[in-house]
């Protein structure tokens, strides 16, 4: 990932996004294109894969039956999990994507902590005994910049694909109470998926600021922050990464942009997902 | 194309996995019909001018049943006259999920090339796959499969005016197909179609529509269906079980648990038993404590034609008498059958009272099972014959299941019939070897070649002989022996090398593993291997070269082994015996050739052996062993006598448990995980509580903490006003016995390898591999550890040969039983029109009845104590039968009267009655006079 470059070409690029013109011809609000393609891995209860530009991110829904937090016991659980994949580059051979993984799967776990994203009632089976947890795996396969929206987008479009397995609750005789399967293997639950948060990542460079960086455009980034937006521009998560420091207004600014940005991108994903559940599945074989 | 099918499963651990599987569909499934130009079928199935014998159905049909057809209605489609016959995938599958029986039938058909049955693999066919449609139940899209096969078939085959006809009981499945077009039928009205449909209508299914009788009060409570029986098996509230039907009393069974080992749960009464018949798995619910009851200790017969309601009430109320307070046991009732256990079974037609009735009851062979009601309107040839039936059902509303005829097997009493009914309800397999068995065969002239001379050992020039039984033709083990210059002796047991002829694997190696062991009946042998082999090439006849596999030892003067080795060889038999043709060579002094000569080295060395063996605590059991003379003509028993044991019995005996003894040491050493190995478990001391109770009542105290300290204590025990007192310890001791047991030496802890009875630490089967799988596998095993063969896979494989270990078992005991019903059956042909005084005693007391031992004989019968007139007074603790002054205890001596009780022309059975002592208006006389019998000797 780790792009190395010259004192002289990074003057090149900041300048030049100074002035709102970005090396490949992009405004500063543009994403590169978005390739999305829904239930990719048949064994998953759901999965969608992300191509931004050259990044490319794999995410399964899986269910399973499992006990529910003491604390809240009608709720289910979701359970995230990122694998940044050692083909993807040299850096993250052995345990070099460690650190990187435990921070996204962080993130997402933070970002979805907002009771509003997602309805985690509709898990609960049996209060206190049982609820369905979903596992939420990602996989990076290629990082071509701008990894964590690619990821955000990635689990959104996973999780809207994802058919929940209808379930009876049976009360046996001495009043335990069983799970069973329907009948019916096309009876399933779909979750709202309308308020998940996607990831917005905004890079500072020099007085300007972007969406979106390409790997070059993140060596030259001094600041960088990614929120969590939901569609209504809530943004339930933020982060701040990179070594250079911000002044409160810029933050401020910084932050209005990401929802701007944020909101935007909601209202097309949604769009495109119910476009991506009816074509066909073309998998890793194109 | 390939496509996945995708579905849902729970697993037993209560997780729900999503299951995905690829699925290829293919455009070369073909018709098999011998004039489609479309399909390249190279061996096409069909005839080409299939018809359907009908007075209806005109023309070329191709016939299609659907899953529930063949599930039900199979010995329909077995007949021979319904051919042509396409079975789909779909139904297929639907079969060897629901029923095994069904589904073995079904695959016989298919392979054979008469029936013409083509299996259409049409879920893997392009045009005739569907998908489930959303909201569609797995039913339903089985049943849309099978019509859009057969539209399929009728458009594929139109060209060749050959129509297909849908045979489905299903009415709604039925129109449908109607409305697409395709010809459908019900089976009852295909089968009236049929033009021997009267044959076949009575072999007609009832299927749930005919048999729901609307209106009737239920008899039974309501099965829980499986998926809550699954529930209330996890948390505790059920127990699951195999059902026990009590062969004494139609109203009491027991459940042996699954997860406890020995715990039997006692089911008292026909509401408790609901429905369950011998041999289900059931789920069990445990009856409060309150209600728990003892085993009754009476012989109930369930005879006459019951009412559906009456008799529950009734049937509780007996055994509410019954039950004495002392000692209870856990009850329980049965809430649903997991599985049920039903075969064909043999039966006799009890007609109805009513003239023209069609529905008769069938009692069937085995008392454990209850009376089977049927539909019939042959009743009057049936009567008096043996007939097979299958049960269709069990419903609520009916006190006993419901069933159809299959097959006659002819009259009552013939020989030939009542063998094969044996043989049917023992689960014998009897047909003929198939052609691909008879294929392994070796080709006649079969001869010794060069190679073979090679490979094995020459011991022709030894004085080899065999000692057998007389009219023995299997001969499968021969003995040599002789000094060697340094004193000791070298000693051969020479087994015959039935593993060379049957080599893993093939056809012939299927059908003798699934037989397991030749049966012996009376007058019937049941071979496990062809003749061919067994009576044969195998045979180790006198004058004869044959294959042999030896074991040689080096036997000191005391008859301690020296050294042993193995090896395969060719011996040359100088003489094949008979007992007592050996016996009467060895007292002989005047015969001094080789063949006498080795044989009393022989016989004064088994004498050392068995000397040795009962000093290590084997045990010597008895039980009375018979032998009929038969009638050279009619072949009907003529006299009967107790086998007798001469000394050259025991010196076969000595040598085989050496070779097997020595052999069992050779596999375990070699194979320590996957030996085939026979266990004999020692019985717990509670089952012997009987015998030392009995043996107390005389005065001799049973010492049972060990094997030896029973040969020792049995050895003691002799009465000398009763000679036969210690025999018929010997004989009450060998039913506290264990089964002795086939294993597999890597799934058993190495402890329990103890045989009881012999008292040998480690022990197999070796010696007859003509009429003993084990004992193949075993040559097998041991021809691998001298290198003289190539190993199998299947050898290692721990499961394979325990699952194998537990055919073997299940197929020793059922053998065994049928010897006994064979014995059973000629001594009953025996007494027929004859009444016999002799001397019995008795064996056990009983609440009502005491048990008979007749030596002379080895039969055993009842007396029944409470229909006399005259009242008998039952001690418990004691185990005595009082009436007036005189008792009734074991090991008493009587005289008995016996003979044919023909009351019931349909049932006759043995008869017992008291002559001595003499009681007053219960014993009867003694008749000496026997004319029938005298007349039979006249002629």
């Amino acid at each position: 990932m780790d792009v190395i470059l010259s004192k002289s070409e990074k003057i090149f690029l900041t300048h030049g996004i100074e002035e709102g013109i970005r090396e490949d011809g992009r405004a500063p609000d543009d994403y590169r294109t978005i390739d999305l393609e829904l239930s990719v891995v048949p064994n998953a209860n759901g999965s969608s894969r992300i191509k931004l530009g050259n990044s490319d991110v794999l995410a399964g829904v899986k269910c399973e039956i499992g006990e529910p937090d003491p604390g809240r016991p009608n709720e289910g659980k979701i359970i995230f999990n990122v694998d940044c994949s050692a083909n993807a580059g040299t850096e993250w051979e052995g345990r070099g994507g460690d650190d990187l993984e435990i921070e996204i799967s962080e993130f997402l776990s933070k970002a979805y902590s907002n009771k509003s994203c997602l309805d985690l009632q509709i898990l609960g089976l049996i209060p206190g005994e049982q609820c369905w947890h979903l596992y939420i795996d990602v996989l990076i396969l290629r990082n071509g910049g701008n990894i964590l929206d690619a990821v955000s987008l990635a689990v959104k479009s996973a999780l809207y694909d994802t058919e929940i397995p209808k379930v009876l609750i049976k009360m046996s005789e001495k009043g335990q109470s069983e799970v069973e399967l329907t009948d019916n293997p096309s009876d399933y639950i779909i979750m709202s998926t309308e308020n998940c948060p996607i990831f917005v990542s905004i890079c500072k460079l020099g007085k300007g600021h972007v969406v979106d960086a390409t790997a070059k455009e993140s060596a030259c980034t001094m600041a960088k922050i990614v929120s969590a937006v939901r569609k209504d521009g809530m943004i339930t998560a933020s982060q701040k990464k990179c070594s250079g420091s911000l002044q409160e207004s810029s933050v401020l600014e910084m932050y209005e942009h990401c929802r701007k940005v944020g909101m935007e991108l909601n209202k097309t994903l949604i769009s495109k997902l119910s476009e991506a559940k009816n074509a066909p599945i073309v998998g890793f074989l194109a | 194309m390939i496509r996945s099918n995708v579905f849902i499963r729970k697993t037993k651990r209560g997780k729900i996995l999503k299951v995905v599987r690829e699925h290829y569909l293919r455009d070369d499934v073909y018709c098999s019909f011998p004039k489609c130009e479309q399909c390249e079928e190279e061996k096409p199935i069909f005839s080409s001018n299939p018809s359907v014998d009908s007075k209806e159905l005109v023309g070329k049909y191709l016939i299609i049943p659907d899953s529930n057809v063949v599930l039900h209605q199979m010995d329909i489609l077995e007949d021979s006259s319904i051919r042509n016959v396409i079975i789909l995938q779909t139904v297929y599958g639907e079969v060897l999920h629901r029923s095994a029986i069904a589904y073995k039938k079904l695959k016989d058909c298919l392979s054979n090339p008469e029936k013409k049955f083509y299996l259409f693999m049409n879920e893997f066919h392009r045009d005739t796959f569907i998908e489930r449609d959303q909201k569609e139940s797995p039913n339903d899209r089985n049943d849309r499969a099978i019509r859009t096969a057969a539209l399929w078939y009728q458009k594929h085959l139109k060209p060749y005016e050959v129509e297909i006809l849908l045979v489905t009981n299903d009415q709604s499945n039925k129109n449908l197909a109607l409305e697409s077009g395709i010809k459908t039928n019900t089976v009852e009205k295909f089968v009236k179609s049929l033009k021997n449909c009267d044959e076949l209508a009575d072999k007609l299914a009832l299927t749930r529509e005919a048999s729901s009788s609307t209106g009737k009060t239920a008899v039974f409570e309501e099965h829980l269906p499986l998926s809550s029986i699954q529930v209330g098996l996890k948390s505790g509230s059920y127990i699951q079980g195999t059902f026990h039907a009590s062969r004494d009393n139609y109203l009491e069974a027991s459940v042996d648990v699954y997860e406890k080992d020995g715990l039997s749960i006692l089911i008292q009464g026909q509401q408790h038993m609901n429905r369950a018949m011998q041999g289900d798995t059931v789920a069990i619910e445990i009856l409060p404590e309150s209600e728990w009851q003892s085993s009754s200790s009476l012989i109930l017969e369930d005879d006459g034609e019951k009412n559906d309601e009456s008799t529950i009430s009734e049937d509780k109320k007996i055994l509410q008498d019954i039950s004495n307070k002392s000692e209870k046991k856990p009850c329980g009732k049965v809430v649903g059958i997991i599985k049920r256990n039903w075969r064909q079974f043999c039966g006799m037609l009890q007609k109805s009272l009513i003239e023209t009735a069609t529905r008769h009851l069938v009692i069937p062979a085995d008392k454990r099972i209850p009376k089977i009601r049927i539909e019939t309107r042959q009743a009057d040839v049936l009567d008096g014959k043996r007939i097979l039936v299958v049960i269709d059902s069990w419903p609520r509303t009916s006190r006993y299941p419901l069933g159809h005829f299959v097959r006659n097997l002819g009259a009552i009493g013939d020989k030939k019939t009542e063998n094969e009914v044996l043989l049917i309800e023992h689960d014998i397999p009897h047909h003929q070897f198939s052609t691909a068995v008879r294929a392994c065969l070796p080709s006649l002239p079969w001869s010794i070649t060069e190679e073979d001379l090679k490979q094995r050992k020459d011991l022709r020039d030894l004085t080899v002989v065999s000692v057998d039984p007389p009219g023995c033709t299997d001969i499968d083990d021969a003995l040599h022996c002789f000094q060697l210059d340094n004193g000791n002796y070298e000693v051969g047991v020479h087994i015959a090398d039935v593993s060379h002829f049957i080599k893993p694997g093939t056809a012939i190696d299927v059908e003798a593993a699934n037989r397991a062991n030749t049966v012996y009946l009376i007058d019937q042998r049941i071979d496990m291997v062809p003749e061919l082999l067994s009576s044969n090439i195998c045979s180790l006849r006198g004058g004869e070269e044959r294959f042999a596999f030896s074991v040689i030892w080096e036997l000191d003067e005391n008859a301690k082994v020296v050294n042993v080795k193995f090896t395969k060889s060719i011996i040359k038999s100088k003489a094949a015996l008979t007992y007592a043709e050996a016996q009467m060579r060895i007292d002989d002094s005047q015969q001094t050739d080789d063949v006498t000569k080795s044989l009393r080295l022989l016989n004064k060395l088994a004498k050392i052996l068995k000397q040795e063996r009962i000093k290590q605590g084997s045990l010597t059991l008895a039980s009375p062993e018979v032998r009929f003379h038969m009638d050279s003509e009619t072949h009907d028993p003529i006299e009967v006598q107790t086998k007798q044991l001469l000394e050259t019995n025991s010196m076969v005996e000595e040598f085989m448990l050496l070779a097997n003894i020595a052999t069992a040491k050779k596999i375990y050493d070699e194979f320590p995980s996957c030996a085939l190995l026979r266990r004999h478990p020692e019985p717990p001391s509670s089952n012997f509580e009987s015998l030392i109770k009995s043996a107390e009542s005389k005065g001799f105290t049973l010492n049972v903490t060990s094997g030896k300290m029973l040969a020792e204590s049995l050895e003691k025990s002799v009465l000398e006003s009763n000679s036969y007192f210690n025999t018929m310890l010997r004989i009450m001791a060998t039913r506290c016995m264990l089964q002795a047991l086939y294993f597999c030496s890597g799934v058993v802890d190495q402890k329990d390898f103890y045989h009881y009875g012999l008292a040998a630490p480690i022990y197999t089967h070796f010696t007859s591999p003509i009429r003993r799988y084990s004992d193949i596998i075993v040559h097998r095993l041991l021809a691998v550890s001298i290198q003289a063969d190539a190993p199998h896979p299947d050898f290692l494989d721990k499961k394979k040969t325990q699952n194998l270990c537990n055919n073997l078992n299940y197929r020793h005991k059922m053998a065994q039983y049928a010897g006994r019903a064979s014995v059973g059956l000629h001594t009953q042909l025996f007494f027929q029109n004859k009444i016999v005084c002799e001397d019995g005693y008795i064996l056990f007391v009983r609440k009502n009845a005491i048990q008979i031992l007749i030596p002379k004989y080895g039969l055993e019968g009842t007396i029944f104590l409470d229909k006399s007139p005259v009242k008998f007074v039952y001690d418990e603790t004691s185990g005595t039968q009082k009436c007036g002054d005189i008792t009734f205890s074991s090991f008493d001596k009587v005289v008995v009267q016996i003979s044919i009780d023909k009351t019931h022309i349909q049932h006759q059975k043995l008869c017992l009655k008291l002559v001595s002592p003499y009681i007053g208006g219960f014993s009867v006389s003694n008749i000496e006079e026997e004319p029938p019998q005298k007349k039979k000797r006249k002629s």
